[in-house]
């Protein structure tokens, strides 16, 4: 279980608004945490598989995409600010994200 | 007799593969494409991974579900190659996939493909036996 830092939020935060912005051809100051990956910018699944690819290699993550697949059942990450909040808790429970509430 | 309880259609740019294939990263494709899948690559690596990912979205699709709302595995559902070309394979179901289908009495009726130098489509039918 990793702990989150201050720094740690941030580069998440930066590294998924700059990932959106070019991945969806957007300009990265329309973006924000309440942009809808699918409905505003157009995103689909294999972006979404992507960008938890990125942080499961850098932060060397053992995590089976199935448990955050029950997590979002739970647990809707649809905007840009909730796919951050996944991703930082990705990072802190790796496969026992599944069994958070 | 049957009926149709459910049609997923995927449609995928080729284009999106080439940073998962070729001698690139194929991190994603081992998260989502079991041993057996790795290992039964025919023709273009590009297209089969294509026509990988986008058999199982079909799936997700056709049980009007996705990844992202269920507790079906991607490795539940395996594309695979019979002989050196792809005009021959199977879809197999495995897990909490399988059992959803037991669940409904549903079968896989058809599954089909098509793909250019630009996209691949995949299509899976989903067919329920009548008593």
């Amino acid at each position: 279980m990793a702990e989150i830092t201050q720094e740690m939020r941030d580069e998440v935060k930066e590294t998924a608004y700059n990932f959106f912005a070019e991945e969806c051809e957007v300009e990265r100051d329309s973006l924000n945490d309440d942009t809808n990956v699918i409905e505003d910018i157009e995103g689909d699944s294999l972006m979404v598989l992507e960008l938890i690819e990125t942080f499961k290699k850098k932060y060397n993550l053992n995590i089976d995409l199935k448990a955050i697949g029950q997590y979002m059942i739970k647990h809707q990450a649809d905007t840009i600010g909730k796919m951050i909040a996944l991703i930082l808790l990705i990072i802190e429970h790796e496969d026992k994200v599944a069994d958070l509430d | 007799m049957s009926r149709v309880i459910g049609c997923g259609i995927d449609v995928e740019e080729l284009s999106r593969f080439d940073r998962h294939t070729g001698g690139n990263d194929d991190a994603l494709l081992s998260d989502i494409c079991t041993e057996r899948e790795i290992s039964n690559i025919c023709g273009d690596e590009r297209v089969c991974a294509a026509l990988r990912f986008s058999c199982k979205e079909a799936f997700f699709k056709a049980l009007g579900r996705s990844w992202t709302n269920s507790s079906i595995g991607w490795k539940e559902i395996e594309l695979l190659f019979i002989g050196p070309g792809l005009e021959n394979f199977r879809v197999e179901v495995h897990g909490y996939a399988g059992e959803l289908l037991s669940e409904k009495n549903a079968r896989i009726g058809e599954t089909s493909f098509d793909f250019n130098d630009e996209v691949v489509i995949f299509t899976v039918i989903l067919l329920q036996d009548r008593e």
